[in-house]
């Protein structure tokens, strides 16, 4: 596969804050590239860097064999960007929208009147053309949000975060309409923060934590990389707060466990182990000697949010933020 | 590009403060002032008597026989009490203490002066009178020549158009009617004029400023707020396109608003602007363009604003427009007042339509231009710097 995006030592800086530290990676032509990492890691502005919308302090770009500072124009008219927040007209109808940012790629007459009529039943808003599109549901403005970006028909798409805040029906219709997309031969880049969705589209995924690239590969690249880690799950009889510090204090010293944790105030204790770990008995010491009855033991095999979790040591957002 | 203009166009016809502030606005203006302006013209409550002092200076036998003539005519009505007094600068006095309402000097060659008392309404009386029989005089003194009357012989005969032997309106008289003309503008309005040509020229300055500036700013902010601004950088288009396009969508607005205090002033409430066609053209282009101007600017403004712009730019307009004497014409500071756009503006279009001189508004037409295409060229520019707009 060739290289379509190839990303070297990019780094911005919004004064003392490094939101996007030395990155470095590659996307290939044709796939969909996950892009992973909690709030404020650093995915929109890197998304910014690559549709010219910002400029970088430093570090290379090319796209589709371009340099992004040499050849800006070029570039722009082969990117459509879906935004993170919705951005279209209020007052004109979705087709109108979908209409006017078309044309400024220089659409125009019969051909530009098909793409936004594909665009529209792509996204399922083709009946969705009288009404003006403030006045539209949250999901069909996230809908109609990824019109706007894609009715060009732009080689390499760029979406951040589509599916905040929608419901699942759209949520299905999106996911699929991306596939469509890849499957036309466009090179789709995926940002979410939302795990099954990254784990369910995307060909490849790239981790990013602080600025910084944690980890990059397919989702089997991705778990091999922490197959050593398991997570061990305990539910206690007890709930009292100052044994369960003292007991998760003592576990984490426990060779082979790597990181212990409640899971909030519940009677539940979450342990990283390694994968060869097997002895269970100091674990079960640990906790008769700070008094806490064991309920039950269970063994979690590896998945995504584990991996996350290990490589970043950060937690992924686990619900959806609703967007305001 | 017509693309940009039209989503600008539509885009603001169908907001709603947009809509209320360059359409209803106006009209709704229109109909109230034009309602309390014809109330008040027709007022004929507050007149109960006029006491009038005059003085016939002029020695012309004719002239002092008509001003007799039209003198008795003015003693018939009963609500005007004549007085010949024989020193102005006594009579004067008794206007100023208010013991006359005011005093009327007919001069050779012929002219009237007319010392005002406090009185406005009886003031614009008196003045209406002397006007009607200053036109009058000449239109007699045409007749008696047309008919063969000659009085002291100063008027030469002269050959028409089709042979017929006609005199021309005396030169002397034709002057002082220029004279009267300005002496009367000066103080308030021109001859055949009435309150709502001259409001409405100032309102439509004052919508111009005021649709203009918050369609401008809320524009610019709006579409940096929504997103709309950073995904339109995000095409091929450039910025210089994009800026001058959304710009000259606002044009029709413009012309739009204008023809809202046009139109209805006119039909409604027979306002009169500039006596030809071609003054009425450059009026309503000039004013348009003055709109763009305003836009112009305040869509630069409005790429730095992070509030809502739209209260703080009406205070900046309502300031203006308050300043150079627009809700009131005591408030005028002179030396600074003539100097804000607001009444330059506003002085332009009044010496078109009431003294018929283009000049000044050809004059703020053209920087009008010049203005909007600067704006257009700074806006392009600070559209190119990315920090602003991502
Ligand atoms: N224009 C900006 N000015 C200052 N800080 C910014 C700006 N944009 C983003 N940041 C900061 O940069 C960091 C990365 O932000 P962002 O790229 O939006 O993260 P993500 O999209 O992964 O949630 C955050 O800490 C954010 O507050
Ligand atoms: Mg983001």
């Amino acid at each position: 596969m060739n290289e379509f995006i190839t990303v070297n030592n990019l780094t911005k800086r919004f004064g003392e804050l490094t939101a996007v530290d030395n990155l470095s990676f590659n996307v290939e032509e044709g796939e969909i590239f996950g892009f992973l990492g909690p709030n404020g890691a650093g995915k929109t502005t890197t998304l910014n860097i690559l549709s010219t919308l910002l400029e970088a302090d430093s570090g290379e770009v090319t796209v589709d064999g371009l340099d992004l500072k040499k050849n800006e124009r070029e570039i722009k008219s082969i990117i459509g960007l879906v935004p993170q927040e919705i951005a279209f007209y209020k007052n004109l109808t979705a087709r109108e929208n979908v209409t006017f940012f078309a044309s400024l790629y220089g659409l125009k007459g019969k051909v530009l009147k098909e793409a936004v009529d594909e665009a529209l039943s792509f996204v399922g808003l083709e009946g969705e053309t009288k009404k003006r599109s403030g006045k539209l549901s949250g999901g069909m403005q996230r809908r109609l949000n990824i019109a706007c970006g894609i009715a060009h028909k732009p080689k390499l798409i760029v979406m951040d975060e589509p599916t905040v805040g929608v419901d699942a029906k759209s949520r299905e219709l999106i996911m699929h309409s991306i596939r469509t997309l890849r499957d036309g031969g466009a090179t789709i880049i995926y940002t979410s923060h939302y795990m099954p969705e990254v784990q369910e589209i995307c060909d490849r995924i790239a981790i990013i934590s602080s600025g910084r690239l944690a980890a990059i590969g397919t989702e089997t690249e991705l778990l091999s990389y922490v197959t050593n880690h398991k997570t061990v799950v305990i539910e206690t009889e007890n709930t009292d707060e100052e044994i369960f510090s003292k007991a998760l204090r003592i576990l984490g010293t426990i060779p082979g466990v790597s990181h212990s944790s409640r899971q909030g105030n519940e009677n539940i204790i979450d342990l990283d182990v390694d994968l060869t770990f097997s002895n269970i008995t100091p674990i079960l010491g640990t906790l008769l000697d700070c008094g806490i009855s064991v309920r039950s033991i269970d063994s979690e095999a590896p998945n995504l949010e584990t991996t996350f979790l290990a490589l970043t040591g950060s937690e992924l957002n686990k619900e959806e933020t609703p967007h305001v | 590009m017509f693309r940009i203009m039209q989503k600008e166009f539509l885009g603001m016809l169908r907001d709603r403060s947009g809509f209320v502030f360059s359409l209803i606005f106006p009209v709704v203006l229109v109909f109230v002032l034009g309602n309390m302006l014809a109330s008040l013209d027709n007022a004929d409550a507050p007149i109960e008597e006029i006491r009038l002092a005059y003085i016939v200076e002029t020695q012309n036998p004719a002239e002092a026989a008509a001003i007799d003539e039209f003198l008795t005519v003015m003693e018939e009505n009963s609500q005007v009490k004549l007085t010949e007094s024989d020193d102005f600068s006594v009579s004067k006095v008794d206007v100023d203490k208010g013991d006359l309402d005011a005093c009327v000097v007919f001069s050779e060659p012929f002219s009237v002066t007319i010392a005002e008392g406090g009185d406005l309404v009886k003031n614009r009386a008196v003045k209406l009178t002397m006007q009607s029989f200053a036109r009058e005089y000449a239109a007699i003194s045409v007749l008696m020549a047309h008919v063969g009357v000659e009085d002291s012989g100063s008027w030469a005969g002269m050959t028409g158009i089709d042979g017929a032997t006609f005199a021309p309106v005396p030169s002397r008289v034709a002057l002082s009617m220029t004279e009267l003309t300005d002496l009367t503008v000066d103080k308030d309005l021109g001859v055949n004029r009435s309150m709502i040509d001259y409001y409405a020229v100032m309102m439509i300055v004052m919508i111009v400023f005021m649709s203009g500036s918050s369609i401008g700013a809320s524009s610019v902010y709006q579409s940096k707020q929504d997103g709309t601004m950073r995904r339109t950088m995000l095409s091929p288009v450039s910025r210089s396109k994009y800026f001058a396009s959304s710009l000259l969508g606002f044009f029709p607005l413009h012309i739009l608003s204008v023809l809202c205090v046009m139109v209805p002033s006119v039909l409604f409430f027979g306002a009169h602007y500039a006596n030809t066609w071609q003054g009425n053209v450059l009026l309503f282009i000039g004013l348009s363009v003055v709109g763009m101007a305003a836009t112009g600017v305040c869509m630069i403004t409005g790429i730095f604003m992070k509030t809502n712009p739209f209260i703080p730019f009406m205070a900046v307009v309502w300031v203006l427009l308050f300043f150079s004497g627009t809700f009131s014409k005591e408030i005028f500071i002179t030396g600074f007042s003539e100097y804000l756009p607001t009444s330059m503006i506003r002085a332009a279009a009044f010496d078109l339509t009431i003294f018929g001189r283009p000049d000044g508004m050809i004059l703020v037409t053209v920087v009008s231009i010049g203005v909007t295409a600067i704006t257009a060229a700074i806006g392009s520019a600070l559209l190119r710097r990315k920090e602003l707009v991502a």
